[in-house]
Parts: C-alpha cells; sequence; structure tokens
C-alpha cells in the first residue's frame, strides 16, 4: 500500500516508488490520530452533561475539522497533479492556520482532543517550509520537472542539490 | 470566531463512533493517494503491455519530479529500514 498525502512526499524527493510502508504508518498515524481527536472533542463535547458553551465548540469544532480534511486532501492534487506549488502552499497555510484554530478550540473542549492534534500541527509547519522551499528553489514552477524513471528502477536518485 | 455551518460539516455519524472517526481521515487520504499515483503514471511500454497488470502492481511510478529540495528535509533514514530494500539507495 502507498498511501500518501500531504508533504511526507516532498521530504522523500518525491520517487514515488520509495514511498514505503513505513511512510503509510507515519501517515496513517496522523491521520488516525487526527480522527481520535475528533471522536474524544465529540463524545466529550456533545455529552449530556457537557455545558451549552463545550456543546457549541464542539461544533464549531466539527465545522473546522471538514474544512481542514477538505484543505488537507486538496493539497496533494494541487502539488503534484496540478503542479501548482503557489497554490499548493496558500492551501496549506490556510490548512495550517486552520488546524492550529481547531486545536484551540477542541482543546477547550478536552484535552487529550487538543493534544492529539499536536503532531499534526507540528508536521503542518514543516510541510509549510517544505512547500514554500521546494517553490522557492525551483522558480516556482514545476510543470517541467518530471523526468522517467529509468527502466530497471535503478536510476532513481535523489535530486542533485548540487545544481 | 468561527460558527458552526451544518452544509460544511461532516454527518454527526462520523465523530461520535470511534472506528468510523478514526478511519474516515485514513480512507480518504489513502484513496487521494492512490488517485494520484495513478494519474503521475506514464503508460507501459508496447513490449511490457503483456503484463500489464502486473506492472501497475510492482512497479508503481514510472516517473518522479526531480525537484531541488531545501535544506532539513529528513534523510531517508529517518523512514525505516524498509528502505534499504532499494539497492539504488
Amino acid at each position: 500500500m502507498e498511501f500518501v498525502s500531504l508533504p511526507l512526499i516532498i521530504s522523500q524527493t518525491v520517487p514515488w516508488k520509495r514511498i514505503s510502508t513505513d511512510d503509510v504508518f507515519h501517515l496513517a498515524v496522523l491521520y488516525g490520530l487526527m480522527g481520535y481527536s475528533a471522536y474524544r472533542a465529540y463524545t466529550t463535547g456533545m455529552h449530556p452533561m457537557s455545558s451549552t458553551a463545550s456543546h457549541l465548540l464542539t461544533k464549531q469544532g466539527a465545522t473546522l475539522y471538514t474544512i481542514q480534511l477538505g484543505l488537507n486532501l486538496v493539497w496533494m492534487p494541487l502539488f503534484f497533479v496540478a503542479k501548482r506549488p503557489v497554490e499548493a502552499l496558500v492551501d496549506i497555510v490556510a490548512l495550517t492556520g486552520t488546524v492550529g484554530y481547531l486545536t484551540y478550540v477542541w482543546g477547550q473542549v478536552d484535552a487529550v482532543a487538543g493534544w492529539a492534534l499536536a503532531p499534526y500541527l507540528g508536521w503542518l509547519g514543516f510541510a509549510t517550509y517544505l512547500t514554500a522551499g521546494v517553490g522557492h528553489l525551483n522558480n516556482w514552477n514545476l510543470a517541467d520537472k518530471e523526468v522517467p524513471a529509468s527502466p530497471e528502477g535503478k536510476g532513481t536518485k535523489y535530486v542533485d542539490e548540487k545544481k | 470566531m468561527t460558527t458552526f455551518i451544518p452544509s460544511l460539516t461532516l454527518p454527526a455519524a462520523l465523530f461520535a463512533n470511534p472506528a468510523a472517526s478514526i478511519l474516515f481521515p485514513i480512507a480518504l487520504g489513502t484513496a487521494v493517494g492512490f488517485s494520484v499515483r495513478r494519474k503521475l503514471a506514464l503508460p507501459v511500454p508496447s513490449h511490457m503491455q503483456e503484463n500489464t497488470d502486473i506492472q501497475i502492481a510492482k512497479e508503481t511510478q514510472k516517473t518522479y519530479m526531480a525537484l531541488k529540495q531545501p535544506p532539513y528535509r529528513p534523510p531517508p533514514y529517518v523512514f525505516g529500514p524498509a528502505w534499504s530494500s532499494f539497492p539504488s539507495l
């Protein structure tokens, strides 16, 4: 299974065949924690014994969560299919801001829900840097950067960073 | 201050059930990952077409983007021993 998402791929210099099951594991943990946070916040915040304010925060967070999931899923097609690093950067900046705010909102409802988003938020900060860095170093143009892998599969090297 | 927007919010069932809430983002991420990867694949060369299915299944990606990388990207060993199975590393 070669499941990918966000800029983990960039960090791998983008020979896709190198996305291994380990990467799958890392990403699945981030996504899983994201989902667990949603479950925690919702069950704590919407509990009948919880305050009205808590209900409200939980539902606001649910909207933020939905928005951030959409921004998250759009990043990869933007970067790798449309090859639009500028739009991808705008997307990931908005995503990081949304997740930051979501962490704040759901953190008020349930501390565990807030902390469950912390690794994801940290990763997004780093991924934003990678998106901006790759965009800048490649003149914000990825359209001409795609190259064929060698037939033997042995020529898939890291990017020549000395160039 | 944001508000709750029902039309922009996933159904409550995806928050209330632990399995659903955890698996939903994983499933969506997987689906997007696969669809993006498939779009990037090049046509299979004619002499390999008899084994198209096998080629697609085994070789995954035929192209990659040769990008200049910023400093401090994670080195490959961060992602574990599975990488050593690639002789060209």
